[in-house]
């Protein structure tokens, strides 16, 4: 034991409580940074000589970031979840407001061609009903392009956004990988590369947000992240990139490894707001289409097959109202009116029987009796229910997709609520611990101010 | 469990979203007064919202159909009396020529009397509605008798729908009307040309085939008026389901305005209550006291 002894402690305190306030003065400054995680050293007693016996005062361990692994995860998962859900709604809710129009849209066309059908046949000669059997096919017939052609548009700018999706996710990989090479090299020089690892981690909470990969940390302290399906986007320093290519009206991604090679994953391998895009492309969007082409076509078939059957006051016969059409694919797209009837309502067939104009209206009151009577190509459904089913379906998948946010979004705060609970900074317990170390401080250098009194009395006593 | 700064703000703010998104919505509904204004609101509701809707402007339709049929007949039947008219005219000028008083030159000028009825009663054969002859059954496009008075006209076969599963047949044949029994036309050029020719016997004959053509009006009278009850009948029925219809509409789709209020009024306090409760609880800190 020697006054040495005690300066050596002395200073080693000093030392240690100021590396002390220096992290809690580091946390309570970066309290409001988003994604930063909380340091924390821990103070330890040091020992001298062999065994340690020799008391030699205190040190502070090289601080160390502190997060929750597990609340880490899942909150990214539900995360990632939450954005899957949340972009497929906003297109899910543009599909709505497309087929669901506040002035009724097709519907209401639909109605008024049957309308005008059933006021034909109590007036199957006059002009002006004729012409309003005209004008109500005729506006069917353009709403149904109108709906067809806004749908198809809708598809652009998911895949705009898929894009933007695409470019960031590829940004994003990269650095990533990047930052895995400083991480490697920075680590197995010396301690934890806090500010690093913080960074990147706020990286990898994007890549899940955007496509939901999950994180593996490997031993060497670099990450792996791969797809739901797999995929793997980055390894180590490499980052792999990911592109999309519209295959047979199908939105897919073309994933390419570091070495070049190039793969197609499928539907389903992809989560986050970039599965979300992907979905809704695929699948929303492309089911409502094809529904509505069904629609086109078993209504303006069946309608055609009727009316051919009857007499215009022309005294021809065999004309459809419509347009013929090769098939479903694109009927909407593709409906218009008759041209044997532009400009010609003589044309407009009221009855069967030739001998009953102009006065004949059997067959205008079964095509007005089209309104309510199941039809085989729409699965034995009216039209109007056909396109009722389609609406509230889209309506339905809203709302999934809605309770499904809800659900994501609760987990998101409450596994958020846990990683902050470990990782964020709370200002009370940084200020009550530079207080607790500033004490230790004031008690080190007293320490030193002791020594040095009693080494001042033993130079006096010489 | 630990709280640290960011979580601790992090929630307020969040609790105070929640609840401005919650008001969000129920302004919605009381700004249109609808419950469901789209298909996610409540898909089955939007439904049958749907279908009560197509409904409602089929019932529209239906009622505009029996309009029009009601005018139609309303002309018919009016014409048909002053048709009937015409006989009883006919019949009294008849009775009055078989006067052995009158003579030759008395009937002839009752002759000229009576071919003035007669264009009359061609002249309202050839009644149209809408531009069409009522009386030519389906063939309307042309008067119903030609010149020979002879009936040129078709028969039935224009059914239109006027109620719920309520078809009528709007064709009116006039067959049935003026050449039944008798040839109205035919039969008041033969009175005129025994009036001309002053052929008594032959007038005297004439009485019965008046009474024949007077029974043949009022059958298709009776007809014509059976079809106007059912009209009336289908419209009353159709007013009653569009009555039950609307109802529905209301209950299922319009907002209760009383529930949304007070709903609104509840969220309104909550979100004061979470504003307060941020202001508050935010403030006390060590930061105050060292």
């Amino acid at each position: 034991m020697s006054i040495t002894n005690m300066l050596n402690i002395g200073r080693h305190a000093l030392g240690a409580y100021q590396a002390a306030m220096d992290v809690a003065s580091q946390n309570a400054a970066n309290a409001g940074v988003e994604g930063y995680s909380r340091r924390r050293g821990t103070l330890g007693s040091l020992g001298l000589g062999q065994d340690r016996r020799v008391a030699a005062g205190v040190a502070m361990s090289s601080p160390e970031r502190v997060i929750d692994q597990y609340s880490t995860a899942s909150a990214r998962a539900a995360q990632s979840n939450a954005a899957f859900n949340q972009s497929r709604l906003s297109a899910l809710q543009q599909l709505e407001s497309i087929l669901s129009p506040q002035d009724g849209g097709l519907a209401v066309r639909m109605e008024a061609l049957f309308d005008s059908l059933s006021q034909l046949s109590s007036q199957p000669g006059g002009f002006a009903e004729r012409e309003a059997v005209l004008f109500a096919a005729d506006a069917l017939a353009n709403d149904f392009q109108t709906t067809r052609g806004q749908l198809s548009r809708l598809q652009d700018p998911i895949n705009g956004l898929v894009q933007t999706q695409l470019d960031t996710v590829n940004d994003v990989t990269f650095e990533i990988a990047d930052l895995n090479a400083q991480i490697r090299a920075a680590e197995a020089a010396q301690s934890e590369a806090s500010e690093l690892r913080d960074e990147r981690d706020r990286l990898i909470d994007r890549l899940t947000e955007l496509t939901g990969a999950q994180a593996l940390e490997q031993d060497d302290g670099t990450i792996t992240m791969s797809l739901p399906g797999g995929a793997v986007l980055v390894s180590g320093e490499l980052a792999s990139e990911l592109e999309s290519r519209e295959i047979d009206g199908q939105l897919e991604l073309v994933h390419y490894s570091p070495d070049g090679a190039e793969r197609i994953l499928r539907d389903g391998s992809s989560g986050g707001e970039l599965g979300g895009s992907l979905t809704a492309f695929n699948e929303d969007v492309t089911a409502a289409i094809a529904e509505l082409d069904q629609l086109a076509y078993g209504l303006a078939t069946t309608i055609n097959d009727m009316h051919s059957q009857g007499f215009g006051l022309d005294g021809a016969t065999g004309r459809g109202m419509f347009e013929a059409l090769a098939g479903p694919e694109g009927a909407a797209a593709m409906l218009s009116l008759s041209g044997d009837l532009v400009d010609n309502p003589d044309a407009i067939a009221a009855t069967r029987d030739p001998a009953k104009l102009p006065g004949g209206s059997d067959l205008s009151l079964e095509l007005s009796e089209l309104r309510n009577a199941s039809i085989p190509s729409l699965d034995n459904r009216s039209a109007a229910a056909t396109l009722t089913q389609l609406q509230t379906a889209v309506g339905r998948d809203i709302n999934r997709a809605t309770a499904e946010t809800r659900i994501a979004e609760g987990q998101v705060e409450a596994f958020g609520n846990v990683r902050e609970s470990v990782r964020g900074v709370s200002l009370d317990e940084e200020l009550s611990d530079l207080l607790k170390h500033q004490r230790g401080y004031e008690a080190a250098s007293r320490v030193v101010r002791a020594a040095d009194e009693m080494m001042q009395a033993i130079i006096n006593m010489v | 469990m630990r709280i640290s700064d960011r979580q601790w703000f992090g929630q307020h703010t969040q609790r105070i979203q929640e609840n401005r998104q919650h008001v969000a919505r129920l302004q919605e509904k009381l700004a249109s007064g609808q419950e469901v204004n789209r298909p996610s609101d409540d898909p089955a509701a939007y439904s049958r919202l749907e279908n009560i809707r197509g409904h409602l402007a089929e019932l529209d339709t239906l009622d505009r159909n029996a309009d029009a049929a009601l005018r139609k007949l309303n002309t018919a039947e009016a014409t048909m009396d002053d048709m009937f008219n015409v006989m009883i005219r006919a019949r009294e000028s008849v009775v009055s020529a078989l006067n052995h008083t009158y003579n030759a030159s008395d009937r002839a000028d009752i002759a000229e009397e009576m071919k003035v009825m007669r264009d009359h009663f061609v002249q309202l054969s050839e009644v149209q509605v809408d531009d069409q002859y009522i009386f030519s059954g389906t063939a309307s496009d042309a008067p119903p008798l030609d010149d020979t008075g002879a009936y040129q006209g078709a028969g039935a076969g224009n059914r239109v729908a006027i109620g719920e599963g309520a078809e009528l047949e709007m064709a009116i044949d006039g067959s049935r009307l003026f050449d039944r029994d008798v040839n109205i036309v035919q039969m008041l050029d033969g009175i005129i040309a025994d009036l001309e020719s002053d052929d008594v016997d032959s007038l005297q004959g004439r009485i019965g085939d008046i009474g024949l053509a007077e029974n043949q009006l009022l059958k298709a009278q009776t007809d014509l008026g059976a079809r106007l009850r059912r009209v009336e009948v289908t419209t009353e029925l159709t007013e009653d389901i569009r009555i039950q219809l609307s109802q529905e509409s209301q209950d299922v789709g319009d907002a209760d305005l009383a529930a949304v209020v007070s709903e609104l009024l509840a969220q309104e306090q909550s979100l004061q209550a979470a504003v307060q409760v941020a202001g508050r609880t935010m403030t006390p800190s060590l930061l105050d006291v060292i």
